[in-house]
């Protein structure tokens, strides 16, 4: 059964700025980044500061020009939506669509292995059309909750981009995505810590792994990403657990608030710590466990943290799969697929 | 036949053979400590498939396979990017 309700919580429009401006707004980033570069070195220079501290620093400034002019090349009278995202009933899995207004489409995994029915699949084409475009596709890590049936997205579905962790890995799975992409003709890329892409109207700041990653384990090393479209920011971590959560707020704070937060790990006890939820400050929050999972997702320390917060959860072990569209209005609608 | 610790579910484990038919076997048949990712070989008995050797070597020759698969699709990407 389909329900759809308004949310608790309603946000203020976007920004709005004149028609006709769109295409000048490029230059204006070239010119405020060299302006700013410029008094920078001033600054340097004129009181002999230490570089080190000012890197940090720098990569603030531009962040926070990225994340400005992501906000003024929305036009809300233009649009319909600013995004939509869909995170889908895959059982004890991930799989998530994230589709903007401009019509880019990111996919943040693709569930499980042993899903016999495909659902993926299912999902895509309802979602995107039979053989519809993915802009990019991320596989957060190598788990085979996450990059189950890949191959078959690579295969049915046409597939520009695609990220990875770089941790290898023997499991079949693994192993059959990774031909799969050999065999297409996708472009292939590892992120790391503190780089910024964009991916048509989404910027997209890659919290984690970091450069210098060692191989630990999957989870620790997931794709940990902030994606901003208008004024809107998702964010998902993957299975990371807390303490990497609060390194990546720690050495990264003006890169984590988001108004959609993922839950890490399903809503394992290890994930979502305090001081991340706190950092993120998110207005509702999500999380993918299978209904009566032998995990016991999401475990209750978590919702708990979450409620004290006042931070509507929403799961797709209990309601489905999730349909949140934010309006170019402001207005958020969620729709999910069960009572 | 050689198969892949696919998935660990409480008690049970996921093996994928290279026949890529999926098996169901009880942990307490693999070699302990086993864990995801691991390579065994298989042959199948009276009473079903059944573990015969913990080959390590065949794991890492399948991890270097991989790494070199990953290996390549960079170098495909970076050519791009020069092209």
């Amino acid at each position: 059964m389909n329900r759809k309700r308004k949310t608790p919580y309603k946000r203020t429009a976007s920004k709005k700025r004149p028609s006709g401006q769109k295409g000048n707004h490029s230059l204006l980033k070239t010119v405020l980044v060299v302006v700013a570069a410029f008094f920078l070195g001033l600054l340097v220079e004129r009181y002999d500061l230490p570089f080190d501290g000012l890197e940090a620093r720098w990569d603030q400034i531009v962040h926070s020009i990225r994340q400005w002019s992501n906000t003024v090349d929305f036009d809300p009278s233009e649009e319909e939506y600013v995004v939509d995202i869909r995170v889908f009933d895959v059982g004890q899995g991930s799989s998530m669509l994230l589709k903007g207004y401009d019509g880019t489409t990111i996919l943040i995994d693709t569930g499980r292995f042993d899903d016999s029915e495909k659902r993926i699949i299912h999902y895509l084409n309802d979602e995107i059309g039979v053989g519809g475009k993915i802009d990019l596709l991320i596989f957060t890590h190598n788990d085979a909750d996450h990059i189950g049936n890949g191959e078959l997205v690579l295969e049915y579905f046409q597939v520009g981009e695609v990220w990875m962790n770089g941790m290898d890995h023997t499991s079949q799975t693994y192993t059959r995505v990774l031909d799969a992409l050999l065999a297409s003709n996708v472009t292939y890329v590892e992120p790391k810590r503190g780089e910024t892409y964009t991916k048509g109207a989404f910027t997209i700041d890659v919290l984690h792994p970091q450069q210098d990653a060692t191989e630990s384990n999957q989870n620790d090393e997931s794709i940990a990403t902030r994606l901003s479209i208008g004024d809107t920011q998702f964010i998902q971590t993957g299975d990371i657990d807390a303490s990497i959560e609060a390194e990546i707020a720690h050495e990264r704070p003006y890169a984590v608030s988001a108004d959609i937060m993922m839950i890490g790990h399903h809503g394992s006890r290890y994930s979502a710590g305090m001081e991340w939820i706190e950092a993120v400050d998110p207005a509702v929050a999500f999380y993918q466990a299978g209904q009566d999972n032998s995990y016991g997702h999401p475990h209750q320390e978590v919702l708990d943290r979450l409620e004290a917060l006042d931070i509507p959860v929403y799961g797709t072990d209990t309601f489905g799969t999730l349909s949140l569209t934010i309006l170019s209005d402001g207005e958020w609608d969620l729709t999910t697929e069960e009572e | 036949m050689y198969g892949v610790v696919e998935a660990v579910f409480d008690d049970k484990a996921v093996i994928i053979l290279d026949s890529k038919e999926e098996i169901l076997i009880d942990t307490h048949m693999l070699p302990k400590p086993f864990k995801w990712g691991d390579v065994f070989l298989f042959e199948k008995t009276q009473e079903g498939w059944a573990v015969i050797s913990n080959d390590v070597s065949e794991k890492d020759r399948r991890l270097k396979e991989n790494k070199a698969k990953r290996q390549a699709l960079l170098n495909r990407t970076k050519k791009r990017d020069m092209d």
